[in-house]
């Protein structure tokens, strides 16, 4: 049975139930974060910083969280944030343009340690890799997240029409893409 | 050449459903992309490798921060920045205080020095008979006592103190202010 989010933040306002409240929230959210975040950044170790990241700012943060969106809206939020933090900071740390960050997640999908999906799959990913940071947040969030362009809207603090705008391209994008490899 | 064109080169009137099939085409399109999908490849968490019991870890991971940062981040953050303020706050009031006994203030010994002296020692000093600059040394001293905010008293000034306020003044000021050429 899934926790309600009500009882969650119920249950964190109270110093005596907080722990309880928070482990209930790690439990529901864990999966989502880490794989919104996996997507993003293709490497586990980095994936894994920035869930635990998430989750951190939000045990400092979930008191001041005003219910004006739902809780996983605003935990997607942080995690979305935080994926594109992540990737800024490694361009900045090594002084890479942005294609060059891109190339070494790529280089990660080829060598096969990160993930060992069918030929497809592989495919795929290295075509969403060639997208731009927030298309590709917005293409991984509706394709695989099947998450809608409302909620979408307030994820990214972005219209609606933008979004579809995006996915659009993403998704014409990614079709030429494979058609350069003759998978379609 | 589209439908559109031909039918103007036609000068035929262009059909009402013309629009309603571009319309009906754009929105077969529209729906075709958002419905996109390339078989077998949604459900795309089982191709990627996670370690096993990588959830336990991961919420270990997290109390583990959480216990290294017990102090809120943002009170760590305002506490630094207290501390920096006061840091800065005293190297400034410390740079000060060493400034002011490198550099005593030069006006105030100026004033003190003209006070203390005689009225005939003072009229020896600025030699107005024998000075051929004397005039342009009093407006340089004048313009040096206004910046100090010090009362113009041309019979109190001895040499030393005319030559001090014009070391005083800068060169652009000589240049600027007193017009020389």
């Amino acid at each position: 049975m899934e926790i309600d989010d009500k009882d969650i933040l119920e249950k964190f306002k109270h110093e005596e139930s907080r722990q309880l409240a928070f482990n209930m929230l790690i439990r529901k959210y864990q999966k989502r974060v880490y794989w919104l975040a996996r997507k993003m950044v293709i490497d586990h170790d980095d994936a894994n910083d920035i869930s635990q990241e998430v989750f951190v700012k939000v045990w400092f943060h979930l008191e001041d969280f005003r219910q004006d969106s739902g809780l996983f809206t605003w935990i997607y939020r942080i995690t979305s944030n935080e994926c594109l933090r992540i990737l800024k900071k490694k361009r900045q740390r090594f002084f890479l343009p942005l294609g060059d960050v891109e190339g070494e997640l790529s280089g990660k999908i080829q060598a096969g340690h990160q993930m060992n999906g069918d030929e497809i799959q592989k495919k795929l990913q290295l075509a969403i890799l060639k997208l731009p940071e927030k298309q590709r947040l917005v293409f991984n969030m509706k394709y695989f997240e099947e998450i809608t362009y409302e909620e979408m809207s307030v994820i990214l603090e972005t219209s609606v029409g933008a979004l579809k705008a995006s996915y659009h391209h993403a998704v014409q994008k990614i079709q030429t893409e494979l058609k350069l490899e003759e998978f379609i | 050449m589209n439908l559109k064109d031909q039918a103007n080169q036609r000068k035929e009137e262009v059909p009402e459903e013309f629009f309603q099939s571009q319309f009906d085409q754009i929105l077969n399109k529209t729906v075709a992309i958002s419905n996109w999908e390339l078989p077998g490849t949604r459900k795309v968490e089982a191709c990627f490798t996670v370690p096993e019991g990588y959830w336990l870890q991961m919420e270990n991971g997290i109390r583990a921060k959480l216990k290294a940062n017990s102090e809120p981040a943002f009170e760590i953050s305002r506490q630094w920045k207290l501390a920096s303020v006061f840091a800065s706050f005293l190297i400034i009031g410390v740079s000060i205080v060493v400034f002011l006994k490198i550099n005593p203030d030069k006006t105030e010994n100026w004033n003190a020095k003209i006070e203390k002296a005689s009225d005939s020692e003072i009229m020896a000093a600025i030699d107005l008979e024998k000075s051929e600059n004397q005039e342009l040394a009093l407006q340089m001293v004048a313009l040096s006592l206004k910046k100090n905010d010090i009362l113009f008293q041309p019979e109190k000034l001895k040499k030393e103190d005319i030559e001090k306020s014009i070391d005083d003044l800068t060169e652009n000021e000589i240049y600027n202010e007193l017009d020389i050429n």
